[in-house]
């Protein structure tokens, strides 16, 4: 029982600290960003397993945590409001070759860092870019204008 | 730069009604995923010891045994024999079988036993005052999963031998 509590607060808790973190943060590692990755299963580990070695309770926590993944997923598909609460809504980066500096700050993200982000898609000025678009899963999509294509 | 006050938004996703399906896979893989938690939850799974007792005349015997255990994880065996009577009792030896111990990858007992038989480890008690009790307890360690079997056997002078059979459940 107790390996189900473990897992199912250690999983609620991670899943706030990323949504805090922003989704900019974990789509691609920076060195800091791989150490705190890598870092965080060795802390939780113990408070997750308890000093239980045993199939059983990697069983229970295995079973507990993929339930809690598809019970989010489930609940984010049903209700909106929780798909909200646990994903977050993709950002305008970029529109009509302007940037759009509020959601710049807002995901910390440079006209540097973002220009790099549309060369790397094969367009060379922020002229050339219709939409710029920080996507929930961290990547951004650009679309170009029709003058671009 | 300008700040824009009100970020444009790209064109929206066409709505769809939000009714999950599920495949056939799904629908009966989940529950089987869900039996582990859920039996962890009623505690079917957890490490649980049980009391057994057996009384002959003034001689009482009782072991608390672990009855689940896991494999890796330390459980407590603890045997009392108690003298109810109102006469002390003489010649108490307690016989705890030494399958069932050896079957464990670490048994730590206390006290240790005086003499090892093929089939038990004996525990010479001596005299046993009215109302005293010994107690001989082990901390087991389980290397090997399933059902282990054991018996602790008391005996004092004057007085019928007595048994108790008990056993061991250990989850992988």
């Amino acid at each position: 029982m107790e390996t189900v509590v473990r897992v199912l607060f250690v999983y609620v808790f991670l899943m706030f600290a990323l949504r805090v973190m922003g989704k900019r943060e974990f789509s691609e590692f920076s060195p800091l960003e791989l150490v705190v990755l890598l870092l965080i299963p060795e802390m939780l580990q113990q408070a997750l397993v308890g000093h239980d070695p045993s199939l059983t309770n990697a069983l229970v926590a295995t079973c507990t945590l993929l339930l809690a993944v598809f019970g989010t997923s489930l609940l984010s598909y049903l209700r909106p409001g929780v798909e909200r609460a646990v994903e977050s809504e993709p950002s305008v980066l970029a529109h009509d070759g302007k940037l759009v500096e509020r959601n710049l700050r807002l995901e910390r993200i440079t006209p540097d860092e973002l220009l790099g982000e549309i060369r790397q898609q094969g367009y060379e000025r922020l002229e050339d870019v219709k939409w710029a678009i920080l996507e929930s899963s961290g990547k951004i999509s650009v679309v170009p204008t029709d003058a671009a294509r | 730069m300008a700040e824009s006050q009100e970020a444009p938004q790209p064109p929206r996703a066409p709505s769809l009604e939000r009714r999950p399906r599920f495949t056939p896979l799904q629908r009966w893989g989940l529950p089987l995923l869900a039996l582990a938690p859920v039996l962890a939850l009623t505690g079917l799974l957890g490490v649980t010891s049980q009391r057994v007792t057996a009384t002959e005349g003034p001689l009482t015997l009782e072991v608390e045994h672990p009855n689940r255990a896991r494999k890796g994880v330390t459980a407590t065996l603890t045997v009392t024999v108690r003298n109810a009577g109102p006469a002390p009792l003489a010649d108490v030896v307690l016989e705890l079988e030494r399958g069932y111990l050896e079957s464990f990858e670490e048994a730590d007992v206390e006290p240790a036993p005086d003499a090892a038989t093929q089939d038990a480890f004996r525990f010479e008690l001596g005299e046993l005052e009215a109302g005293a009790s010994r107690v001989v307890s082990a901390v087991l360690t389980a290397d090997r999963y399933w059902r282990r079997p054991g018996t602790a056997r008391v005996e004092a002078a004057g007085v019928p031998p007595l048994s108790l059979g008990f056993a061991t459940f250990t989850f992988p």
